[in-house]
């Protein structure tokens, strides 16, 4: 439409709303004439009854209504801050820690008598796969060997022993496997191993420390009365056969 | 006579705004009613008819005591009426159409007319005497600013019927401007 006729429909609208408000008033002139007759009116009570159960339906389905749409609100409201949290939290982990592939968070549950560790993939890209080759220490104490290594379907625990029956028990398992231990009296040292958090458990009942950390594709520990230096050393000089 | 349950209504501190409009308009919208048709239940099946059409729409009415509300009330009622009249008595149809042999030639160009401002409300009659309907459904259209689908669930005809007695009311306006081309 051109802006000629343009102007000249606008003009006939409004002439059409200027017609419709003097009909208005019309419609209130011809009431007005016939106003005392409307006041000796009188409503069926048979109405009125109606219109009360009417009202009465009417303000239960306003409120019912009414309570919807506010649960909808904050359902709404609710999932955005998720959102918001999930968004911050994603761009926080994938800026601090660039290279890595994967986010593990340690989630150490510390009961009375045991504590329950476990790794927990966090956000980012999952590798779960059991690649299928061991871990060994590159780094044994002197004077230990290897006892023996026992298998179950997806853990392995190797044994060292030296001349005097002293032990480090090495274990490793897929990522989620959880590892309970005596943790009572008790000391929980955060650590370091190869750049990933671990815990260092320092029982003081049995004189056995306890260090458990993960790489990306395991969860591991070992178990010894040697000090926990040795025990990091251990750690950090693992490798694959 | 006001009923009890009205006087009951008026005392309370907080009513409703359907109820307000009830206590307020019940009487008229009866009346409307009565007076088109003529028979007490009929006449009160009108009102209710009305007022659970107009309960949607209560959103839009800002203020139930002013005068644009009653008629607007008026109108509803009206046309609900006319409707169950048309339906009860088919054969006693208002007319429908008288409008052909007066509109001789329809122009979309209002520069052919004189608007004849100063007779708004003549204008506003002639057209309502024409046919009621008319005047009602350009008034909601155009002064209330309902859209065609609330007009048609307003006064109960189908979107398509309220289309075209809106581009009718438009016609028959112009047709009553009398084509007189302006300046001449």
């Amino acid at each position: 439409m051109d802006e000629h006729n343009e102007s000249l429909h606008n003009i006939m609208e409004s002439y059409y709303k200027y017609i419709g408000q003097c009909h208005v008033e019309n419609v209130l002139w011809e009431v007005e004439k016939v106003q005392k007759e409307i006041d000796l009116v009188q409503i069926p009570l048979s109405l009125d009854q109606w219109f009360e159960s009417y009202s009465k339906n009417a303000k239960a389905e306003e409120e019912r209504l009414q309570k919807r749409h506010n649960r909808k609100r904050m359902l709404s409201k609710a999932a955005m801050f998720i959102v918001v949290l999930f968004v911050s939290f994603s761009f926080l982990t994938f800026t601090v820690d660039a290279v890595r592939i994967k986010v593990f968070n340690l989630i150490v549950d510390m009961k009375d008598l045991y504590s329950g560790i476990k790794v927990e993939e966090g956000i980012g890209k999952a590798n779960t796969e059991h690649v299928g080759n061991e871990y060994y220490p590159k780094y044994v104490p002197e004077g230990y060997v290897m006892e023996g290594t026992s298998k179950t379907k997806d853990s392995i625990t190797m044994k060292y022993e030296n001349a005097a029956k002293e032990s480090i028990v090495f274990s490793q398992g897929p990522m989620r496997t959880e590892f309970h231990f005596d943790t009572e009296a008790s000391q929980l040292t955060d650590v370091t191993i190869n750049g990933v958090e671990g815990v260092l458990v320092e029982q003081s009942q049995s004189d056995n420390n306890i260090l458990f950390w993960n790489n990306q594709e395991y969860s591991f520990y070992i178990i010894s009365a040697l000090e926990p230096e040795i025990l990091v050393q251990m750690a950090n000089s693992l490798e694959k056969k | 006579m006001v009923n009890i349950l009205l006087l009951y209504m008026g005392d309370e501190v907080s009513k409703t705004k359907l109820e307000e409009l009830y206590y307020q308009y019940g009487k008229v919208m009866f009346y409307t009613a009565l007076d088109i048709l003529n028979d007490y239940h009929e006449a009160q099946d009108v009102v209710q008819m009305a007022l659970i059409k107009i309960f949607p729409h209560l959103e839009k009415i800002i203020e139930i005591k002013c005068n644009k509300t009653k008629a607007f009330v008026v109108i509803v009622v009206r046309n609900t009426a006319i409707n169950i009249y048309n339906k009860r008595k088919k054969d006693n149809i208002l007319p429908y159409d008288r409008l052909d042999d007066l509109v001789e030639t329809m122009k979309d160009n209002p520069e052919q007319y004189i608007l004849k401002l100063d007779q708004g409300k003549e204008m506003a009659k002639s057209l309502a005497e024409l046919k009621p309907e008319y005047a009602d459904i350009l008034t909601l259209r155009y002064s209330y600013e309902y859209e065609e689908h609330e007009i048609s669930q307003l006064i109960g005809i189908t979107e398509g019927a309220v289309r075209v007695k809106l581009s009718r009311a438009r016609k028959s306006l112009r047709g009553l401007l009398g084509g007189k081309e302006y300046g001449k």
